[in-house]
């Protein structure tokens, strides 16, 4: 599957050239693809493969695999500009305005690829209709979570179904569907499981980093954050303490490590595995149900994998 | 339930130990989060074999 990311790549820059002229939108969105594309294409990786996995058999699949990767890069530079915590990214390196618009015309730009594959219009519309009902979705998981909406574990799981697992259903099903099927309930549901894993593995590395994306450092309420807060011991009172706003960020900079031994010592970093764990056994078990599947099951472990 | 079962373990070495080598049943465990408690410890110490999760994003 590697060498496919060079043609989803090839293919979004084809079609970033075609519709931008302008400057500096026409220069940034060359280099924000090539940033893109150093880093890794998984999302269009998946539409491919299910649309394989389907019996499609048709090259335009790779610009629909072009146009999910345009929209993934798009609300990757919206998620870094909102955080403001990726300095290194190409488009951290732009003034902020210029990088919201390119990523205001990507989004466009991906709706434009799917309308002009080569493709049934039936086929397209019901693509389009898909693909926006999913994207609908993962941008109101995004306010949520942007404006740290959680306040326990329930609310947790509807942010991330909604902001996460709803990009990966759409990679997924854009596959499926461009092959004439209709929507496939057990793919968007291991899609959906796949997607909950991997952002509880986000959690997992963000709240053992010390940087500014740290989590405790944030104030951002997970899984693993509830889960310590939960039930506060003594000697780890200070963690609730910042959460509340009681002691300040000067206060707790040099507790890494006594952050790191809270989680281990109270389950926290376990609690959050377990559930990640779950998510991706949940995902295999649905995977065994489609027998569209099974020949590229090791392809699509991988996928999720690398 | 899997929150008190995990602070438990947390809690104890020797349960803990238990837990790894297959010979404990927590009550109010479900058979999908036992399975899955036992290989989130599995996994904290081998990293071969089978396929695990990469970090997305």
């Amino acid at each position: 599957m590697e060498d496919i990311m060079p043609i989803i790549g090839q293919n979004m820059l084809r079609i970033s050239d075609k519709y931008f002229w302008a400057e500096p939108l026409a220069e940034y969105a060359r280099a924000f693809i090539r940033e893109k594309q150093a880093e890794s294409m998984r999302f269009g990786l998946l539409t491919v493969l299910h649309y394989r996995m389907f019996g499609g058999n048709s090259e335009s699949i790779y610009q629909a695999a072009a146009a999910v990767e345009l929209f993934i890069l798009a609300s990757d530079i919206l998620d870094d500009l909102q955080d403001g915590d990726a300095p290194h990214q190409a488009w951290s390196q732009v003034p902020a305005a210029a990088a919201m618009q390119v990523a205001v015309s990507l989004i466009v730009l991906s709706q434009q690829a799917i309308l002009e594959l080569e493709f049934g219009q039936a086929e397209l519309i019901r693509v389009m209709r898909m693909m926006n009902e999913q994207l609908l979705k993962a941008a109101n998981g995004q306010m949520l979570d942007l404006m740290n909406a959680v306040t326990d574990e329930e609310s947790y799981l509807r942010v991330v179904q909604h902001k996460s697992a709803a990009l990966i259903v759409f990679a997924c099903m854009t596959g499926v569907m461009l092959t004439g099927r209709d929507w496939h309930p057990i793919v968007a549901e291991y899609a959906e499981e796949v997607g909950m894993a991997a952002q509880i593995k986000n959690d997992i590395r963000d709240l053992l980093r010390w940087d500014d994306k740290n989590d405790f450092i944030l104030r951002k309420k997970t899984l693993l954050t509830l889960f310590l807060l939960e039930e506060i011991a003594e000697q780890d009172q200070w963690i609730a303490d910042y959460f509340e706003g009681k002691i300040s960020l000067a206060d707790v900079l040099d507790r890494q490590q006594m952050l790191e031994e809270a989680c281990n010592r109270t389950g926290a970093a376990l609690y959050g595995s377990v559930h990640m764990r779950m998510h991706f056994n949940r995902f295999q078990e649905l995977l065994d149900d489609v027998p569209e599947a099974a020949s590229d099951k090791d392809k699509l472990l991988q996928i999720f994998s690398s | 339930m899997l929150k008190d079962a995990i602070r438990t373990l947390a809690a104890s070495k020797e349960k803990m130990s238990m837990m790894m080598g297959g010979q404990l049943q927590l009550a109010g465990v479900s058979a999908a989060e036992h399975k899955a408690l036992q290989d989130a410890l599995k996994n904290q110490d081998e990293k071969k074999g089978n396929y695990t999760l990469a970090v997305w994003g």
